[in-house]
């Protein structure tokens, strides 16, 4: 059972902060879905999507791959909004847990008011963490395998994605000393997670929060995992979609939108493997910045819910020596991820539908008839639209 | 019974109707490679590609899923260059197989009552049935496990359209009888194959035809088929698409396609098996059936190249049974067929986004041809050709 934490001062606006994939989806999800029964209770959680989404972004002046970046004034005319709210107010957003430029928590920090701002911040063990961010990574456009991809998280550098996508969102010393140049550290919470426990994130929101307890209880699999299998499946599909260049916006529309969700709703089928456990040669290095987190989180004076100490990975456990890329996979998974694309196809195909009946009809003039066009432009035209159509001839 | 198939008459008109799984691919890819060398020898193929799908399928009122029929003029226009043909013509399409007493008397009639000889294949059940389901997994959005459709196709009552379907295109005597309505019994052709002889079809078309022997070597297309597991990819595909009501989409139609190409383009591993042999269930129910089968192509009173006595079968009593279908297919197949279906389905909207730049701003002049779609341009093209090739025939005879 969770440790007891007092409320929040009511008025209190509590932003949580993620990081991405320390079960930020289950509570926004649960946040989102009970809001009226938050509101109720005093409590107002913004009630356009599960999460912040364009605002935040429009804070961070990025968007992810596909989408364009929404100006400052969507940021500012939320702010504002949340400002004047007397009520306790809770937001979410996983973008802000990986914040790197200081003005920009400045910015939170004075558009929502000093006096009132909680930041929330969960811990989530890195030998948890690992084979979840990869996996989330190949939902967007990853294509290195889970052990390239921890050769570069724990021997790159900055200048590499992988090092750069991980760090800047877990490394939680960085991140806290940011917020505590602009906060103080009785402001700053951390919840050490315990992946035992799928109550513990709710129980404590509902206890700063004030409210029943159970409310935010998590409901159906957000954001489900994948098989090792199915991700190595949209692994090996992310590389064709790089190889052959298409666009960002298919792969959201088709991939991410499509295949990926078809997944997820398809469950583990029997055959196909959980992720990996840590291969060995990795182990002394998560040990290690595993004990500096711990050590950086007792000596940082910020709140913390739980015990750090869980943080450690287990001891005495050699793991694989490396990671074995699945060589098969379900039927059913591979069924699911074709029919995910489908599905996209034909969502497509009924937004379409939609945008041609608001296109204005083309002009009653019907010119000329095919029968008076004399062969020769003809085949001139037919020879056109072939070479147009011809792979790097645009 | 007659070994030595003998030449056909000079303005014969070969009709292949297949049927489908006979090894119809192979024979086609075959014709449609040596067109130069059927040309010298006076014989024509017609049209341009390695079938006369679109003619047949404008014969018989068909189209692909979703899509609509081809018109009749495209039938029309192949029955011109056949009629303009100086010499022997072969025309394949296991489309025929399926056509119904009027689309044959038609067939005959345009193309020549005196010159039509029609050819089917009769391959042993046993080797059939497997290819059969498997092509309507691949083709028709079938959703029956192999044993399901077994059951059914060999069911005694025939009920269901899996058992009709079948019957309808392989049924020797049915096919006899829809085709001799038309056509008197010696210009039916019935190749008995030999499973064991692959270069039987194309030296039996070879020697009706009249070309030297060995000329119709393999062309580069064979309908190829895939493993269990990855036909159980398809099969869980159109169950889906089956559940969401996609059924009869032409948008599917490319994906669909794609996907199959995808199947094929990753390597064999060494876990896949392939379409298992017939349950010793079928046993007594198969040897019987073929054994009808081989009495009908004796009896037929057709011309009958090969021993009828092929057809017959003898069970394995112990062979086991199918079991479940397979849980598991190689990563490199699943990704090689998503990749291929998101490719087919990127084209289209390629395609579509052109279309859109493409489409003439309205104070523009009014262009005919900018309104219209390729194909269109195309087919008037063919009317044009075809019309043309009329009016040069007609003035050199």
């Amino acid at each position: 059972m969770t440790a007891t934490v007092e409320p929040l001062p009511t008025g209190s606006i509590l932003l949580h902060v993620g990081p991405y994939k320390t079960g930020s989806t289950a509570i926004q999800q649960s946040l989102f879905d009970q809001r009226e029964a938050l509101a109720e209770n005093g409590v107002h959680y913004p009630d356009k999507w599960r999460r912040l989404f364009r605002e935040g972004h429009s804070l961070m002046q990025f968007a992810p791959r596909g989408l364009s970046v929404p100006p400052i004034s969507v940021w500012d005319d939320f702010a504002a909004g949340i400002r004047a709210r007397p009520e306790t107010v809770c937001l979410s957003t996983e973008d802000f847990g990986r914040l790197h430029r200081p003005d920009r928590a400045r910015k939170i920090v004075a558009d929502l008011g000093a006096d009132r701002l909680h930041v929330l911040a969960v811990a989530r063990a890195y030998h948890r963490l690992l084979p979840s961010h990869w996996q989330e990574r190949i939902k967007g456009a990853e294509t290195l395998t889970y052990d390239q991809w921890l050769h570069q998280v724990f021997e790159g550098d900055d200048s590499m994605n992988a090092y750069r996508s991980f760090w800047t969102s877990h490394d939680m010393e960085r991140m806290t000393t940011q917020w505590l140049e602009v906060l103080p550290p009785d402001r700053y919470t951390v919840v050490i997670s315990d992946d035992s426990d799928r109550l513990l994130l709710s129980h404590v929101f509902e206890q700063l929060l004030g409210l029943p307890e159970g409310l935010l209880a998590p409901g159906g699999n957000a954001n489900a995992s994948l098989s090792a299998n199915a991700a190595e499946v949209l692994r090996r599909v992310n590389l064709a979609f790089t190889e052959h260049g298409w666009p960002d916006g298919d792969r959201r529309a088709l991939i991410r939108k499509g295949v990926v969700r078809s997944l997820q709703d398809a469950g583990r089928p029997a055959y196909d493997q959980p992720m990996p456990a840590l291969p060995g040669w990795v182990q002394p290095a998560v040990t290690e910045r595993s004990r500096a987190r711990v050590d950086a989180i007792r000596s940082l004076g910020i709140r913390v819910i739980g015990d750090p100490e869980r943080l450690l990975p287990p001891a005495g456990d050699p793991g694989d020596p490396e990671v074995r890329i699945p060589e098969a996979v379900s039927v059913e998974a591979a069924a699911a991820a074709v029919v995910g694309a489908l599905e996209a196809l034909f969502r497509d195909r009924q937004s379409r539908r939609r945008a041609h009946s608001r296109r204005t009809p083309p002009p009653a003039d019907a010119g000329p008839a095919l029968s008076d066009v004399d062969g020769r432009s003809l085949a001139r035209e037919l020879g056109r639209r072939a070479r147009r159509r011809l792979p790097g001839s645009r | 019974m007659e070994t030595e198939p003998g030449l056909l008459p000079d303005r014969a008109v070969l009709v292949h109707i297949g049927p489908y799984k006979t090894g119809t691919t192979a024979i086609q890819s075959s014709l449609h490679e040596h067109r130069a060398e059927l040309v010298d020898a006076g014989i024509t193929y017609p049209g341009r590609y390695h079938r006369q799908m679109r003619p047949s399928w404008g014969l018989l009122g068909r189209s692909r899923v979703g899509e609509s029929d081809v018109p009749l003029r495209e039938w029309d226009e192949m029955v011109d260059e056949v009629r303009a043909a100086p010499g022997r013509v072969v025309i394949s399409s296991e489309d025929f197989s399926s056509a119904r007493p009027q689309h044959v008397r038609k067939l005959v009639d345009d193309l020549g009552a005196d010159r039509v000889h029609v050819l089917i294949v009769a391959r042993r059940l046993d080797k059939l049935l497997p290819s059969a389901w498997q092509e309507r997994v691949k083709s028709v959005n079938e959703t029956r496990t192999y044993d399901a459709w077994l059951r059914e196709v060999l069911s005694v009552e025939r009920a269901g359209d899996a058992a009709r379907v079948f019957w309808h295109n392989h049924g020797i005597r049915t096919l006899v009888e829809r085709w001799s309505t038309a056509l008197p019994l010696d210009r039916i052709i019935i190749l008995v194959n030999d499973e064991a002889d692959r270069s039987l079809q194309s030296a039996t078309f070879e020697r009706l035809l009249g070309l030297p022997a060995g000329q119709l070597t393999p062309g580069p297309h064979a309908n190829t088929s895939l493993s269990m597991e990855r036909i159980e990819l398809c099969r869980q595909v159109n169950a889906a698409v089956r559940a969401r009501g996609w059924a009869g989409s032409k948008k599917l139609n490319a994906p669909r396609r794609a996907l199959l190409a995808g199947l094929r383009s990753a390597p064999l591993q060494d876990f896949e098996t392939t379409i298992p042999a017939l349950p010793a269930w079928t046993g007594p129910r198969l040897e019987q059936l073929s054994e009808e089968r081989a009495r009908s192509v004796e009896q037929s009173g057709v011309r009958v190249l090969g021993d009828h006595a092929l057809l017959r079968y003898r069970a394995d009593p112990d062979a086991p049974d199918l079991g479940d279908p397979p849980r598991v297919l190689p990563t490199d197949a699943a990704a090689g067929a998503i990749e291929h279906a998101l490719a087919a389905m990127l084209r289209r909207g390629e395609s579509r986004s052109r279309a859109r730049k493409d489409r003439p701003s309205p104070p523009a002049p009014p262009d005919p041809l900018a309104r219209l779609s390729s194909r269109e341009m195309l087919r008037e093209v063919t009317r044009r050709q075809a019309a043309r090739l009329r009016r040069t025939s007609r003035s050199a005879r």
